[in-house]
């Protein structure tokens, strides 16, 4: 993992870290092993990196002397980061003497083009996820992990505790973790200081797995689904009391989350009302929807009139 | 919101009883209490929270305070902080 303060990529640490997954094998030795680029303006643009197949070999191979020159002055530009021949084809010695002069590292892979393409995107895909620390708290419910979210005081850990005593997984509380990870699904743990240990206003700090067991805790879980608890609005008369609406996105690290929102006040058991969303959430993942079903019952019922 | 950068000066950083120092004065108010320590940003009412920073003597935090007290929610954190949260050392 490259950290946090250096965005940028050395070829160096690129081919150690994908020689293996991509069976690559280096061309030109270390040349231009130093050549770097910058991950913090990667975004939307892929990584510099030239991935070539039989296609684009076959396309150089019929070229001219001279327009080959063309070609692979375009093609191995600056801006390049290296060159990745894939299909177990090996490079012509003009394009090897020209990527020597520009520095620039030539790699072959046995994999085909578009394995090595793929294996590429997940690889810059699990560089790109800075971690980030944000308050909440994390379960696994109904084996969805669940990220419940809210100002501090509103009963996120208290609520946490209830469903725990129910015999749900507990993650952690207070501090997550996320990172992306290459399939660009969420990953939540605790920090390692703080990990299995909750606090809870009246009993100080407790350690979960001591009380219920080492099967009452997990070192790190996907995150399905964001609960956030908001405080119950008096005025209040927008919301949506049939749940028609279909859960808002919540975007974390560019990957966009279901999310509930839960209001508190006296008298509504959260810690149910949390297991109950998840119930909702797979019900809802299979295709059912209560809503949309009463809704057709009802106008069914309404035009037979 | 007020933003507030500052380091921490005691000798032993923010360790447990500091934090509970730092949060009780926190919760004493209404308004919200953000830590950022290199970019990450925890919960100030939170003792956890305060407990994963890890602040050492010499790190330097912001203070992001807001909320209707702010004025007086943040000067209490700064006094506590420039306190060394009345330790004898």
């Amino acid at each position: 993992m490259i950290n946090d303060k250096d965005s940028l990529l050395e070829v160096k640490d690129f081919f150690q870290k994908t020689k293996n997954l991509l069976k690559l094998v280096s061309t030109s030795g270390k040349v231009g092993f130093s050549r770097k680029t910058d991950l913090s303006s990667l975004g939307k643009k892929c990584l510099p990196i030239q991935i070539w197949g039989k296609r684009n070999f076959n396309g150089l191979k019929s070229l001219s002397f001279r327009e080959r020159k063309r070609v692979l002055n375009k093609k191995l530009g600056d801006e390049t980061f290296c060159v990745i021949l894939a299909d177990g084809l090996r490079f012509f010695p003009d394009v090897i003497q020209e990527a020597k002069k520009r520095k620039l590292p030539l790699f072959v892979s046995k994999l085909s083009q578009k394995k090595c393409r793929e294996e590429v995107k997940n690889f810059v895909l699990s560089l790109s996820s800075h971690p980030v620390k944000i308050s909440a708290g994390l379960l696994q419910i109904f084996g969805l992990g669940v990220l419940i979210m809210g100002d501090s005081g509103i009963g996120k850990s208290e609520c946490a505790l209830e469903l725990i005593s129910r015999g749900y997984r507990f993650v952690c509380d207070d501090v997550v973790i996320l990172q992306k990870k290459t399939d660009n699904k969420l990953v939540g743990q605790a920090p390692r200081l703080t990990r299995n240990f909750m606090e809870i206003r009246g009993l100080g700090i407790i350690n979960i797995r001591e009380i219920f067991g080492p099967k009452s805790v997990l070192k790190q879980s996907r995150v399905d689904l964001i609960i956030r608890l908001k405080k119950l609005q008096k005025k209040g008369g927008d919301s949506d009391r049939l749940g028609l609406k279909f859960p808002e996105d919540h975007e974390i690290l560019g990957v966009k989350v279901p999310r509930i929102n839960i209001p508190v006040a006296p008298g509504r058991n959260i810690a149910t009302l949390i297991e109950v969303a998840c119930k909702v959430h797979l019900l809802r993942k299979k295709g059912y929807l209560a809503p949309q079903d009463i809704v057709r019952k009802v106008d069914r019922v309404l035009s037979s009139h | 919101m007020l933003k507030k950068k500052i380091t921490i000066k005691n000798k032993l950083g923010m360790h447990a009883r500091a934090a509970v120092k730092f949060v009780n004065v926190a919760n004493r108010f209404k308004s919200s209490v953000k830590i950022e320590k290199d970019g990450n940003e925890i919960d100030g009412k939170s003792i956890l929270g305060i407990l994963t920073l890890a602040a050492v003597q010499g790190t330097e935090i912001v203070l992001k305070v807001s909320g209707k007290d702010e004025d007086k929610a943040l000067s209490a954190l700064l006094e506590l902080i420039n306190n060394k949260f009345l330790e004898k050392e």
